[in-house]
């Protein structure tokens, strides 16, 4: 796990592979039409977004339910805005960059506490 | 202290030193620097001293308390000694295979501080019997039995015959290759131990997988078997003796299609179609043809044979247009395309042309097995009656011999097919069928199903895994093992994992496994354990050094930041797609405010205080109906809730924005009814909710074999 505070961000990021959920479809109103889960690896994250590698496009402006599963954590549930997307170097997959809702109902505040937990 | 050599490459002696110098810096004491001699003994007492896994550095200073290492040996040792506990609490070895592996440890650190550590680092033969040593002992476990103390016995003799190498004069030649040859010895001696113990378990692991790569197949042609029919026959009333066939000798015949050909060939995308096309088939009702063609008052019972002697003397008008009704349901005229029938109307199941999502097409997009189409009337065509005949008369046919259940049984195989055809002859003449909906055959449903997908990125880490390779399998809440993949199996996608007494432990899919891998849960073994660690912390350490040092130099350079990047204009469509946006946010504004002031004029306090409390009480997951662009009412679901910013951002399922309101806007427009509450968002569990928490408690190995 690295830290980087680069480019004078304020977060640090915490360059790590994490299992994230991304609720690329959610469920229908009535639930008879079940949702859509992508399930991949972060790149890097931090209190207020995250990275990560997907097979195909999310749009950007999307604003999605993502869930962090970290080992001995219970999951964290939270909102997320793509902000950005691009082709990653690394695979033929898709980088997008998150950035995530301060939101009531979610577990944005735990998100803050296990990343800062991690950094330390 | 002997000559450091140099390290040659990149990475200079002096920056070396320098880097672990500044990772671990000598405490500050006021101990004078312990004598070169007397530091090498006490590493040659610990290599053959019973001691409690831990800081070798600590039992260094219980045996010197008046004297410590300098700083460039402290640094080397203290790497070293941090190397092993991080990889033994990284990988989780038993407790009782550790102390002989600290003492082995002792005997690298000897030879660190009479080679160099990059000397020692680089392919050390003392390392790589540490290496091996630390290999065996992988999945050792006390209750193992006599293996168990063999294994440990082996270790300890090891490393006690380790402490028998020399370090000094170790700069003359030949001295130093005796040594080599001597840690060669037994480098050889521990491979041959490792070889022995697998020759034992292998007997047992091929039998396991020869086993176990019949029932994952028998289990896994049984679930998609299952599921097909299932999907086939979900909500189709079907006469008794077709859910019996399809239930019985055809699943079963199914199941041997999928284990002998498999999921892509030919013969099982032809038994897909018949499935298909047998159950599309039994849709059809009154027909009643024989009692037109006879005209007789009191006409024969439909039997097939009576039906076919009808087609085959034309006795059933065919010509002059006339059509034949069938009551499917409510009035729904058109065409219909035949599935496995091509246009000449000949039976095309031997066609390798897959169609493309084998329905069948009325006016009106009518899908085969859907509610419309047991409901739906028509009338058929002569065209379309003749493709019907030829489809029952070639169906069992087409059946017979992919029967495979009953491939050496050929009366019963005819009974089966019998009733299939009489069952035809009565819906053919219009006989009365009594039909009932079946319940599903039992299916172990897959843990993810088709509602999550794992990113290639994950999967393909599963698949580049190597037969042999051990995992740490640590899952919260439980014992921690070891675990080897013994049997992959590519196109089941399944993986099969022993412990060390070659003992079945887990099998599961590429996918939940790549699930582990993300989670941290199955952690891979390096085969080289202690010497990719320490290489791979040297470079850590070295790297971080570098860093600092260049960083320390900019800052005392005092050079400019770089200027931030100008951003490119934007493009026309851009320009285009802001006007649009600002547009329909004018509008949005505009009609909120023309809201607000109904809301204000038409309701009282208390009705608007109402609408506020249930603004309130929505959460996060709240279905309304609310205005959308253009304010065309929309379903859509809450999907951020600011309440300190006074913020409620709308979604569609897909994420995209719907829209964005203040508190007193949901609540005006609710008053208005302009808005809906669909659902309030009281917590349930959701498809995201559930495929997390099913991988969740999944975690855990099936049995732990011992």
């Amino acid at each position: 796990m690295k830290v980087n505070n680069l480019d004078g961000r304020i977060e640090a990021r915490i360059e790590s592979n994490f299992t994230i959920f991304i609720e690329v479809l959610a469920s229908s109103v009535d639930h008879s039409s079940a949702g859509s889960i992508v399930i991949c690896n972060s790149l890097d994250v931090s209190s207020s977004g995250l990275q990560v590698v997907v097979d195909k496009p999310i749009p950007v402006d999307s604003i999605l339910r993502l869930c962090l599963d970290v080992k001995d954590r219970d999951p964290i549930y939270v909102v997320g805005e793509v902000k950005w997307q691009r082709p990653d170097t690394e695979s033929d997959g898709i980088r997008h960059g998150f950035l995530l809702f301060e939101s009531d109902d979610t577990d944005i505040d735990a998100w803050k506490l296990a990343i800062r937990d991690l950094t330390a | 202290m002997a000559q450091q050599k140099d390290t040659g490459g990149r990475i200079t002696l002096k920056v070396l030193q320098a880097a672990l110098a500044r990772q671990y810096p000598r405490p500050d004491s006021k101990l004078p620097d312990l004598d070169e001699k007397v530091l090498l003994e006490s590493l040659t007492r610990l290599q053959v001293m019973d001691i409690a896994p831990g800081s070798l550095l600590e039992q260094i200073a219980k045996l010197n308390p008046k004297s410590r290492p300098n700083q460039e040996d402290y640094a080397v040792l203290c790497f070293l000694d941090n190397c092993l506990s991080s990889l033994l609490e990284k990988i989780k070895l038993a407790p009782e295979v550790q102390p002989p592996l600290y003492n082995g440890m002792a005997g690298l650190m000897r030879a660190s501080l009479a080679e160099g550590l990059a000397a020692v680092s680089r392919d050390h033969r003392a390392l790589k019997v540490l290496d091996l040593l630390i290999n065996l002992s992988i999945g050792w476990s006390s209750k193992l039995g006599k293996t168990a103390t063999d294994t440990l016995d082996h270790i300890k003799t090891t490393v006690s015959s380790m402490s028998m190498v020399a370090e000094s004069q170790i700069s003359d030649p030949k001295i130093r290759q005796s040594r080599d040859k001597f840690l060669d010895k037994l480098c050889n001696d521990t491979l041959a131990f490792a070889a022995q113990e697998q020759k034992r378990t292998s007997r047992l692991e091929d039998r396991l997988v020869a086993s176990e790569t019949g029932l994952l197949k028998t289990s896994r042609a049984r679930n998609i078997a299952a599921g097909m029919l299932n999907q086939q026959m979900q909500d189709k009333p079907l006469p008794a003796e077709v859910i019996r066939f399809l239930q019985g000798p055809w699943f079963d015949s199914l199941q041997l299609i999928l284990v002998r050909e498999g999921v892509k060939s030919e013969s099982w995308f032809r038994a897909t179609k018949l499935t298909e096309t047998l159950i599309w088939t039994m849709g059809f009702e009154g027909l009643d043809l024989l009692a037109e063609a006879t005209e007789d008052p009191d006409p024969p019972a439909p039997t097939r044979a009576n039906f076919m002697s009808l087609i085959e003397d034309d006795e059933v008008p065919f010509d002059g247009g006339q059509r034949v009704a069938f009551n499917r349901g409510p009035n729904s005229e058109g065409s219909i395309d035949f599935p496995g029938v091509s246009a000449d109307g000949l039976s095309d199941f031997g066609n390798d042309q897959p169609h493309e999502d084998s329905t069948f097409l009325m006016d009106g997009d009518v899908q085969p097995g859907s509610a419309d189409e047991g409901a739906a009337q028509g009338q058929l065509s002569k065209e379309e009656q003749q493709k019907l005949y030829r489809i029952v008369q070639d169906l069992p046919g087409e059946l017979k011999p992919l029967l495979l259940s009953l491939e050496y049984q050929d009366d019963a195989k005819s009974v089966e097919l019998d009733a299939i055809e009489s069952v035809h002859t009565s819906i053919m003449t219009g006989a009365a069928i009594a039909k009932e909906i079946c319940g599903p055959l039992p299916c172990d449903s897959e843990l993810l199903g088709r509602e999550a997908a794992v990113s290639q990125t994950l999967i393909s880490q599963v698949i580049n895994i190597p037969a042999g390779q051990w995992f740490v399998f640590d899952a919260q809440g439980e014992k921690v093992n070891h675990i080897k993949l013994l049997l992959k199996l590519d196109d089941l996608q399944q993986l099969l994992f022993t412990n060390r007494s070659g003992i079945k432990v887990l099998q599961t899919s590429f996918d939940e496994f790549a699930y582990l891998m993300s989670s941290g849960v199955a952690t891979p073994i390096n085969p080289n354990p202690l010497s990719t660690h320490i290489r791979n912390r040297l470079n850590t350490i070295v790297s971080r050094f570098a860093e600092h040092q260049k960083s320390a130099a900019a800052a005392k350079a005092k050079q400019p930041k770089p200027a931030p990047k100008e951003p490119a204009p934007p493009t026309p469509e851009e320009i285009a797609q802001t006007r649009k946006r600002e547009e329909e946010m004018k509008s949005t504004q505009l009609f909120l405010k023309a809201v607000e002031e109904k809301a204000s004029k038409s309701a009282d306090q208390q009705t608007l205080e109402q609408a506020q409390q249930k603004v309130d009480a929505l959460l996060v997951g709240a279905w309304l109906r609310i205005p959308g662009p253009g304010q065309v009412p929309t379903d859509c679901k809450l999907g951020v809730k600011l309440q300190s910013a006074d913020k409620y951002i709308f979604i569609d399922r897909r994420g995209v924005k719907v829209g964005e309101f203040n508190r007193q806007q949901l609540a005006a427009m609710l008053v208005t009814s302009d808005c809906e509450i669909i659902d309030s968002g009281i917590e349930f569990e959701d498809t995201l909710e559930k495929v997390v928490t099913g991988l969740r408690q999944h975690r855990s190995l099936q049995d732990e074999g011992e």
